[in-house]
């Protein structure tokens, strides 16, 4: 396999000795000369979404003061034993179905060994021999939705956070915080079927999108929440995979982009330069935007795996063989079928196909967790129009949820309470400002925004007869004022300073019920009809 | 005032204490001064303020005095497992068991002395030093001057405590033996109960699939009360057993006639004292007198349980001592990095016996070495276990429907100290646990009863098995054996 890679080095080798390579695009075009291609395989660990840790009932919460979350169980307290969480099965139900994963129905649990002064236990409990899901298969879109690439998932396991170790270089001490310890991961791996940053971001996107959607891991990867580790080599084509280099802990898109194009660009050189890429760990400066070896692992670390002896096996029932007349805790796999919430590629065709949406309209409310709000909202209201909420959506909500921090599932307002407010919006009962002042008042209030639209009194004039009275009083008055308001009339258009000047009043004179949207034309017309006598 | 209240049997004294004829304050007067006078036996680690007890005659065991293990975490009393390692440690919470012994009105005299980590079979690998068997102990002489035996482990401190009467029963656990053992040197009654029939949360781990809770008693009567006090399921250990455990309820005078009794014949060692081999055929024959039906049965798996306990013992233990750094609680190392600290630490900290069971698990983990031991030797649980299904299956099922199996306990009575440590504390456990770690690879309840007084003068004793949660009928068998050999129990007079 060596003497393959460098056969297939030799000719980058030669193109090289002539150019001087500098730019990512310079290597990877060599790269492709030379007949070598990336091949990446991932290891994602997802923090589940649960208000209590893996093991014990402690709370998981990100930035609460340190050591401030941690029960006897997560600081290893002698004579704790570990009590599943039944919650984090169920995200990983949910993960291993969206990700078409065959499930164990009978799982176990390991305990993989190593000292590190963060795990306190002395070992991490994990999933290596029998984990809950195994050979899955996973698709996302690429090239703006022009493509579909699927990838293969080796396995889906539940294992245990560490806690997390503060260094003080000046004084050399380690501070150890367990708030971390314990909280429940899904570690999902993929076969090294990726070939390019592009892929792989976009994978890791879409995977996002989906967990976020099952509620089965927050996803923000800034606050940890979801780890890449990558595992890059360079093989000739269509030759068995050269040696890997596994970077990891990379905790954002773009640094996962920095790391893939480093990378290929480090390995092409030292193959070009007839060397051997190393089998390490190697740990990315987001700083630098380099990869660097760990160099703690020279020797291969053996973790001397063992069952763990706390844990019965963990089953999954589905309906045919979950237990009756009983209050017992199990795990029913067809009714999470059941409840499974729409992930994002058939939510994606649904926008696009039945709503009209554009690929980027789509992709924006997923990347902002409003997809399944609005399809929600236009399964309430067919009548809506889709752009309207889209626009709605897209401007007021996203600004609402910037300033004040929800998600629309923690809104509070429901899909109908937003599909009746946009309705009098649409119908013109109550104009933009007002929706979206009603909506704000509702995340604070019991009150739905239609109840509040209501006792506000906000409810607009729809008779077109009073609006027609309201609109000659104005005109009156303003020519009142000054005779020769009408004057700068254009004879083709009505000027749009006038009919703004009319509409102004029009809004004052009816202490703002009369809608501008309705208004404004019944003045267009008004003006034409005087303008033709 | 009674007199010899700490002769009496649990269920005696909470008769006498019922009637008003005893107090408890003299209860614990009597506790208390036995615990002095037989201090020389080292039979714990830390006493508790009895005075306390004085306010907490309330539930059923109006007071009682216990001891406990110092492997089971006591709210704000210390709990060493007998080692430098967590000598500094005191728990914030109760163990389960300990928490139902104390809601039913029992009181913590204190915590008992023991194998460092329960790894032993002797007692006498403490960081506390050795525990002493009261019997044949020369109270008048020094502690050096004594040629004293030992008590069996690792449970020895709540054996002894139990025998002296310095509390009327005391929390043992029992990984591969360590209640049964001591209570059949010692002369008690020492119940393991069914795997997962009482809640191991609280208890530091050995063996986690094997580690049991156990009582030391003075008679049936009293481990029935307080089997029945600590079972049931916990939800804060996921391996008790879901299903309520049925309460043993034992009649006055216990038949036998109904039973049928099971005597394996891969038992039969070459090993096995002659005074233990005539005491089990004679009892044997007691039961067969009694109506019962005594067969022959074989376990064939017997002759590799007691490698395969080994082995995967040592592998639970090497994973389960790894929490303890040196950081948290007991002797902490130093050094200039991590590693360094927690290697000096370690090095200090655990004994010998700890440091090789260590080594030996750490071994058998390994990637090259797991399929060829560990994996292996959870192979050969299986079967063991199985051969144990075979047994208490009924005919109709190709088993040999035996109710209970009847065994010797151990191969000798109590050696002395002097000659006990001349082998090494893993071919001495090889040796003591052959009996007694079949019940634990298996799951199945066993229970030591003292039979006779040996020529020597030390308590020769018989252990009983059933299948699992069948403590019902274990307790029933052990009853009509206690009324039957009538054991007079340790006498001790400190009057002259």
């Amino acid at each position: 396999m060596l003497t393959r890679i460098r056969c297939c080095t030799r000719a980058a080798h030669r193109y090289l000795s002539s150019t001087q390579a500098d730019t990512f695009d310079e290597w990877k075009k060599y790269a492709d000369e030379s007949n070598l291609s990336p091949m990446i395989g991932l290891e994602i660990h997802a923090q589940i979404n649960s208000t209590a840790k893996l093991f014990s009932g402690s709370e998981n919460k990100f930035m609460a003061p340190t050591n401030s979350l941690v029960s006897n169980y997560d600081a290893s307290v002698p004579g704790t034993l570990p009590v599943l969480n039944k919650r984090c099965v169920e995200a990983a139900v949910y993960t291993a179905l969206a990700l078409n994963c065959k499930l164990n129905m009978q799982s176990q649990f390991d305990r993989k060994h190593y000292f590190y002064a963060d795990t306190p236990q002395g070992y991490q409990i994990t999933q290596q021999r029998c984990p809950i899901a195994v050979n899955g298969t996973f698709s996302f879109p690429l090239s703006s939705g022009k493509k579909v690439k699927t990838i293969h998932i080796q396995q889906i396991q539940l294992e245990q956070d560490s806690g997390k170790s503060l260094h003080d270089d000046e004084t050399n001490h380690t501070y150890i915080d367990l708030n971390r310890a314990n909280v429940g991961l899904l570690e999902i791996v993929t076969s090294p079927g990726l070939t390019g940053a592009e892929d792989t971001c976009a994978f890791v996107k879409e995977l996002q999108m989906t967990l976020q959607l099952l509620g089965a891991c927050d996803g923000k990867m800034q606050e940890g929440q979801l780890r890449v580790d990558l595992n890059l080599s360079m093989s000739g084509k269509d030759e068995k995979p050269g040696t890997r280099a596994e970077v990891k802990n990379i905790s954002g898109i773009s640094h996962l982009k920095d790391v893939i194009e480093y990378e290929i660009k480090r390995q092409v050189q030292i193959l070009n330069d007839g060397g051997t890429v190393e089998q390490e760990t190697r740990a990315y400066d987001s700083v630098k935007k380099v990869t660097t070896s760990m160099r703690d692992k020279e020797e291969a670390q053996d973790y001397r795996f063992m069952p763990e002896p706390n844990l019965p096996p963990l089953t999954l029932y589905n309906d045919e063989t979950a237990p009756k007349n009983t209050d017992r805790n199990f795990i029913n796999v067809d009714e999470l079928k059941r409840k499974m919430p729409i992930i994002p590629g058939r939510l994606r065709e649904i926008l696009m196909q039945r709503h009209g949406l554009q690929y980027k309209q789509a992709e924006f409310l997923l990347e902002k967790q409003l997809a399944s709000f609005y399809r929600d909202v236009l399964y309430c209201a067919p009548d809506l129009s889709p752009t309207l909420v889209y626009n709605w959506m897209r401007i007021k909500l996203v600004a609402l949820q910037h300033t004040s921090g929800f998600t629309a599932s923690e809104s509070g307002v429901t899909a109908q309470e937003l599909a009746d407010l946009l309705t009098m919006e649409q119908n013109h009962l109550i104009n933009q400002s007002q929706s979206k002042e009603a909506f704000e008042l509702a995340l604070t209030d019991v009150r739905s925004p239609v109840q509040i639209v209501k006792d506000n009194d906000w409810i607009g004039i729809i008779d077109m007869d009073v609006i027609r009275g309201f609109c000659d009083n104005a005109i009156a008055q303003l020519t009142d004022e000054n005779p020769d308001f009408l004057k700068n009339l254009n004879q083709e258009t009505p000027h749009t300073v006038i009919v703004r000047q009319i509409v102004g009043l029009v809004l004052k004179l009816s202490q703002g019920k009369a809608k501008r949207k309705l208004v404004t034309p019944v003045v267009i017309s008004i003006l034409k009809d005087l303008d033709s006598e | 005032m009674v007199s010899n209240i700490v002769n009496r049997t649990a269920v005696e004294v909470l008769k006498l204490l019922q009637e008003g004829t005893v107090s408890l304050p003299e209860v614990y007067a009597a506790c208390t001064k036995r615990m002095q006078q037989v201090k020389d036996l080292n039979a714990f680690i830390t006493t508790t303020n009895h005075e306390k007890g004085q306010d907490i005659s309330q539930g059923s065991l109006a007071g009682l005095p216990f001891g406990v293990k110092d492997n089971y975490c006591t709210k704000g009393e210390k709990t060493t497992c007998a080692s430098n390692m967590l000598k500094q440690f005191v728990p914030s919470y109760n163990a389960t068991v300990v928490e139902k012994l104390c809601a039913a009105g029992g009181t913590i005299m204190g915590k008992t002395n023991m194998d460092e980590f329960a790894m032993g079979s002797g007692s006498v690998d403490s960081a506390f030093g050795a525990v002493k068997s009261p019997w044949k102990y020369d109270f008048g002489k020094s502690e050096d001057e004594n040629d004293w035996y030992i008590t069996g482990g690792s449970s020895g401190g709540s054996a002894v405590a139990v025998a002296t009467g310095s509390c009327f029963f005391a929390l043992g656990s029992d990984t591969g033996g360590s209640v049964r053992s001591p209570a059949a040197l010692c002369g008690t009654v020492g119940l393991k109960p069914t795997y997962g029939a009482l809640s191991r949360h609280g208890l530091i781990s050995l063996a986690n699939a094997m580690d049991t809770p156990g009582i030391f008693t003075r008679s049936v009567d009293d481990a029935a009360l307080f089997f029945n006090i600590m079972s049931g399921h916990d939800p804060l250990d996921s391996t008790s057993a879901q299903h309520t455990t049925p309460n043993v309820k034992l009649a006055e005078v216990e038949k036998v006639k109904d039973l049928v009794i099971g005597i394996p014949k891969e038992y039969h060692g070459p090993q096995l004292s002659p005074e233990i081999l005539d005491a089990w055929d004679w009892m044997a024959g007691k039961f067969s007198d009694a109506g019962a039906k005594v067969v022959s049965v074989s376990l064939p798996n017997t002759m590799h349980s007691i490698q395969c306990y080994y082995i995967l013992s040592s592998g639970d233990v090497a994973s389960n001592m790894a929490r303890y750094d040196g950081i948290e609680f007991g002797h902490r190392g130093s050094g200039s990095s991590f590693s360094e600290m927690l290697a000096d630490g370690r090095t200090a900290g655990f004994g010998n016996t700890v440091k090789q069971r260590i080594l030996a698990g750490n071994y058998f983990l390994l990637k090259q070495n797991y399929t060829k031991y560990y994996e292996q030797a959870l192979k050969i649980r299986r079967l063991i276990v199985n051969d144990f299904r075979a047994v208490f299956a009924g005919n109709s099922t190709g088993g040999s429907g035996v109710d209970l199996l009847l065994t010797p306990v151990s191969i000798s009575t109590a050696a002395r100290y002097s000659d006990f440590i001349q082998a090494n504390n893993r071919s001495r456990c090889a040796e003591h646990d052959i009996y007694t770690q079949p019940a634990n690879m298996s799951g199945v309840p066993g229970i030591s009863v003292p039979i006779k007084i040996s020529k020597e003068g030390l308590p020769v004793s018989l252990q009983l098995m059933a299948d699992n949660f069948n403590e019902q009928t274990l307790l029933r068998a052990a009853k009509f054996i206690e009324q039957e050999v009538a054991f007079p129990g340790l006498q001790l007079d400190f009057t002259s």
